[in-house]
C-alpha cells in the first residue's frame, strides 16, 4: 500500500512539475527539485489525512506549488499554467481510467496511457504559448480573466469527478467533460484573439500618430526653406547695399551675425530630416520624429545620421521601437538638466551588420554604469528605473544582436549592433 | 610622420599646408607633408607608390571620388592609417566618419583662427597616435571592432567577463561599461596572469576584487557586480588573491 502510495506520489510530481518547469522555461537545479518535493510530500500527507475531502489537498497544493514557481520565476502566469496542468492531468487520468476499465487493461498501460496524453497536450500547448507570446504581452486584466475561466473550470470538473461518494467511471461524464474543456478552449482563444486585435489597433493608432509627427516635423522643414528663401532675396539686396558703399567692416558684421546663424540652424533642420529619408522603416522613422519633435520642443539638438538606405533591420519592430524609445527617453531626459546638451543618432549600415549608436553629453561620470542597469536604481526618481535592463531583457532575445554601452570623455555611449544575416524574425530560437 | 592633404579649396588647402608646416619646424620637425593636393586621383597615384601616415581629407570634394571614398580607398590599402576629415557645418557626420571609416578625428571649416587650432589639435594628437604605434604592446589589450571602428580596451581596466544566456555570447565588463561580443570564455583565460577563471561563467580580474563573500561563495566587484566562485575555485581562488 505504502509503495503505491509512494510511487503515485512521484507519479504526480513528475506529471505536475516536470511540464511546469518545461513551459515556464526554467532551469532545474538540485534547489528547486528538492523545494518542489517538499511540496509534493506534504500534499500527499495532507491527501492520506482527509481522504474525504480530496479539495482541501488539491486547492493547497495549486496554491503552494503555484507560490513556489512564483518564486522561481515571478511571474504571475504561473497559476494559470498550473491550473491547466492540473486539468489536462485530470482529463488525461479520467480518460486513461476510462480505457482501461472499458478494456480490461493493466495499470501499467494506464500510467503509460496518461504520460503519452500529457505530453502531446503540454508539447501542443507550449507551442501554443509561445505562438502567443511573441504578438502580444498579456495586461493584468486579461490575465485575471483567463485565470477565472481556469478557476471555474476546475470547480466543475471538481464537481463532476470526486463530489460523487464512489468514482464512476462513465462514457457520458467522459464526454461531458471533454466537451466542457473543449468549450473552455475555444473561449479562451476566443478572448485572447479579440485581445489581440484589440492590442494591434493600439499599436495601429500610435503608429499612425508617430507617422502624423512625421508628417509635421517635414511641413515644418519646408516651411524653414520658404522662410529662408525669402530671407535668402533679403539678404543680398543689404548685401548689395553694403558692397555699393563700399562699407566693408559693416559686411562683415551683417556676414558674420546675420547670415552664418540664419544658414546653420535651417540647414541644420534640413540635414536631420533629409536624413530621416533614408530609414525604410516606417514605424521607427515615427518614432524617431516623435522624439525629434519632444527635444526640439526642450531645445535639445539632435543630430541624426544615416549614410545609407537602410530596408530593414533583423529585430521585430515592436521591440526596435521599444527599445530605441528607451534609450533616446533617456538621452533626453539626461539632456534637460544640461546647459550645453547634444544628442547624436546614427543608424549606420557596414557590411552585413546594421550599427545604431546613441550618445548623449554627461555632466559627471559619477554614475556607474552598472548601477544604472540594475532594476531598483534610477536617476529619475518618479516612475522608477531607466527601463536599460528592460532593453537587455529584450535584446537578450535576439542571439544576432549585441550591445556595448560605456561612458567616454562625457559621453554616454550606447552602440547595437544588429547582424543582418540572420533572419530569423521572432526572438524564439 | 608623413601627412597627405586633399583639399580642393585652394585658400584653404593653403591655409592647412601652412598650418602644419608651421606647426613642424616649431614643434615636431619630423612631421613632412608629402602631398599637398586638390584631386583625389593624385592621392590614389601615390598611394600606388608610397604610404603615408596621416591624411586631412575634404569631404565635400567637388570630383569623382569625393572625400569618403577616397578614404575607403585610404584604409584599404593602410588599415592604420590616421584619417581627419575636413567639413563643413551643414553635415557634420561625426558619427559616420567614426563608425564607417573609422576617421580619428574632423575640422569643421570655420573662422580661419579657428581651423588654425583645430589643425593643431589634431595633428598632436595624430603624433601622439604615430608615436605609440611603433612602442604598442598589443597584448595588453583587447581589440573590438565596431563596424569599421576598433576599440582597444586596456586589460587593467576590464573588471570580468561573463557568459550570457546565448551560447557563444560574452559580455565584458570594464570600467566605464560593457561589451558584447561573441567567443568563448576559454581563449581569454591565459591572456593576463590576473584574470582567473572562478566559475564556469565568470572570467575575473583579481586585480579589481573588492572582497569575497566566504558564505555565499560569491565575489564583489568595484562596479557593485557579484560573481559567482565555484566550489572547486574557492581554495585556489583565497591563496591567489
Amino acid at each position: 500500500m505504502t509503495t503505491i502510495f509512494f510511487f503515485f506520489g512521484l507519479f504526480n510530481f513528475v506529471i505536475i512539475y516536470g511540464p511546469l518547469f518545461y513551459i515556464m522555461n526554467l532551469q532545474v537545479t538540485i534547489k528547486r527539485l528538492v523545494l518542489c518535493l517538499l511540496v509534493n510530500t506534504f500534499v500527499s500527507v495532507l491527501a492520506a489525512t482527509y481522504p474525504q475531502s480530496l479539495w482541501i489537498p488539491m486547492v493547497v497544493s495549486i496554491v503552494v506549488s503555484g507560490g513556489l514557481f512564483y518564486l522561481f520565476s515571478r511571474q504571475s502566469m504561473v497559476f494559470f499554467h498550473l491550473l491547466v496542468i492540473y486539468l489536462f492531468s485530470t482529463l488525461a487520468e479520467y480518460m486513461a481510467l476510462f480505457l482501461v476499465e472499458a478494456l480490461h487493461l493493466s495499470l501499467f498501460i494506464h500510467s503509460g496511457l496518461i504520460v503519452l496524453q500529457i505530453v502531446v497536450i503540454v508539447a501542443g500547448y507550449k507551442k501554443l504559448l509561445t505562438h502567443y507570446e511573441d504578438r502580444m504581452s498579456l495586461s493584468q486584466c486579461s490575465q485575471m480573466v483567463l485565470l477565472l475561466i481556469a478557476i471555474s473550470t476546475g470547480i466543475v470538473f471538481y464537481v463532476l469527478i470526486f463530489m460523487p461518494a464512489d468514482i464512476q467511471i462513465s462514457a457520458i461524464n467522459l464526454v461531458i467533460l471533454f466537451f466542457y474543456f473543449v468549450i473552455m478552449i475555444i473561449l479562451t482563444r476566443i478572448v485572447l484573439h479579440t485581445m489581440m486585435k484589440e492590442q494591434e489597433i493600439t499599436q495601429k493608432f500610435i503608429e499612425q500618430q508617430q507617422f502624423t509627427h512625421y508628417m509635421q516635423t517635414l511641413e515644418q522643414v519646408n516651411r524653414d526653406m520658404q522662410t529662408f528663401r525669402h530671407d535668402h532675396a533679403n539678404i543680398l539686396l543689404s548685401l548689395r547695399g553694403y558692397i555699393e558703399s563700399e562699407d566693408v567692416k559693416g559686411l562683415r558684421k551683417y556676414f558674420d551675425e546675420q547670415i552664418v546663424k540664419v544658414e546653420q540652424r535651417t540647414l541644420y533642420k534640413n540635414q536631420v530630416f533629409s536624413q530621416l529619408d533614408r530609414l525604410q522603416l516606417i514605424e521607427i522613422k515615427g518614432l524617431i520624429s516623435t522624439k525629434l519633435l519632444l527635444a526640439n520642443e526642450l531645445s535639445i539638438p539632435i543630430s541624426v545620421e544615416i549614410p545609407d538606405v537602410i530596408e530593414d533591420i533583423s529585430i521585430n519592430r515592436l521591440h526596435l521601437s521599444r527599445v530605441l524609445g528607451i534609450l533616446l527617453d533617456n538621452a533626453i531626459e539626461a539632456s534637460t538638466s544640461l546647459d550645453d546638451p547634444q544628442i547624436n543618432l546614427a543608424f549606420l549600415s557596414v557590411e552585413h551588420q546594421v550599427i545604431i549608436v546613441i550618445e548623449n553629453r554627461l555632466l559627471d561620470s559619477e554614475v556607474s554604469i552598472q548601477q544604472l542597469f540594475t532594476e531598483r536604481y534610477s536617476t529619475k526618481r518618479e516612475d522608477g528605473g531607466l527601463g536599460l535592463p528592460s532593453v537587455r531583457r529584450i535584446l537578450a532575445e535576439y542571439p544576432n544582436s549585441t550591445w556595448n554601452s560605456r561612458i567616454e570623455n562625457q559621453w554616454f555611449i550606447h552602440e547595437i549592433i544588429i547582424d543582418g544575416r540572420d533572419t530569423s524574425e521572432g526572438g524564439h530560437l | 610622420m608623413r601627412v597627405v592633404i586633399c583639399e580642393d579649396n585652394l585658400v584653404q588647402k593653403e591655409f592647412i599646408y601652412k598650418e602644419i608646416m608651421n606647426y613642424a619646424s616649431f614643434h615636431e620637425p619630423s612631421i613632412e607633408v608629402v602631398l599637398c593636393t586638390s584631386t583625389p586621383d593624385e592621392v590614389v597615384t601615390y598611394l600606388d607608390h608610397y604610404q603615408a601616415d596621416c591624411y586631412f581629407l575634404d569631404i565635400e570634394l567637388d570630383h569623382q571620388l569625393d572625400g569618403m571614398e577616397l578614404a575607403v580607398e585610404i584604409r584599404r590599402r593602410d588599415p592604420v592609417a590616421h584619417i581627419i576629415f575636413i567639413t563643413t557645418h551643414a553635415d557634420r557626420l561625426k558619427l559616420t566618419f567614426t563608425y564607417k571609416l573609422a576617421a580619428l578625428d574632423f575640422i569643421v571649416k570655420d573662422t580661419p583662427e579657428q581651423i588654425a587650432s583645430q589643425v593643431i589639435e589634431v595633428l598632436q594628437v595624430a603624433f601622439e597616435k604615430y608615436t605609440q604605434l611603433g612602442e604598442a604592446n598589443s597584448s595588453e589589450v583587447i581589440q573590438i571592432k565596431i563596424g569599421e571602428r576598433i576599440k582597444n580596451i586596456h586589460l587593467q581596466d576590464i573588471y570580468y567577463l561573463e557568459t550570457s544566456t546565448v551560447p557563444h555570447k560574452i559580455t565584458l565588463y570594464e570600467k566605464n561599461g560593457f561589451y558584447e561580443f561573441y567567443g568563448r570564455l576559454k581563449d581569454f583565460e591565459a591572456i593576463s596572469t590576473s584574470f582567473y577563471r572562478c566559475h564556469k561563467s565568470f572570467l575575473i580580474n583579481l586585480r579589481h576584487v573588492r572582497e569575497v563573500d566566504k558564505k555565499k561563495r560569491i565575489v564583489m566587484m568595484p562596479n557593485g557586480a557579484k560573481c559567482d566562485i565555484s566550489f572547486r575555485a574557492f581554495r585556489e581562488l583565497q591563496s591567489r588573491l
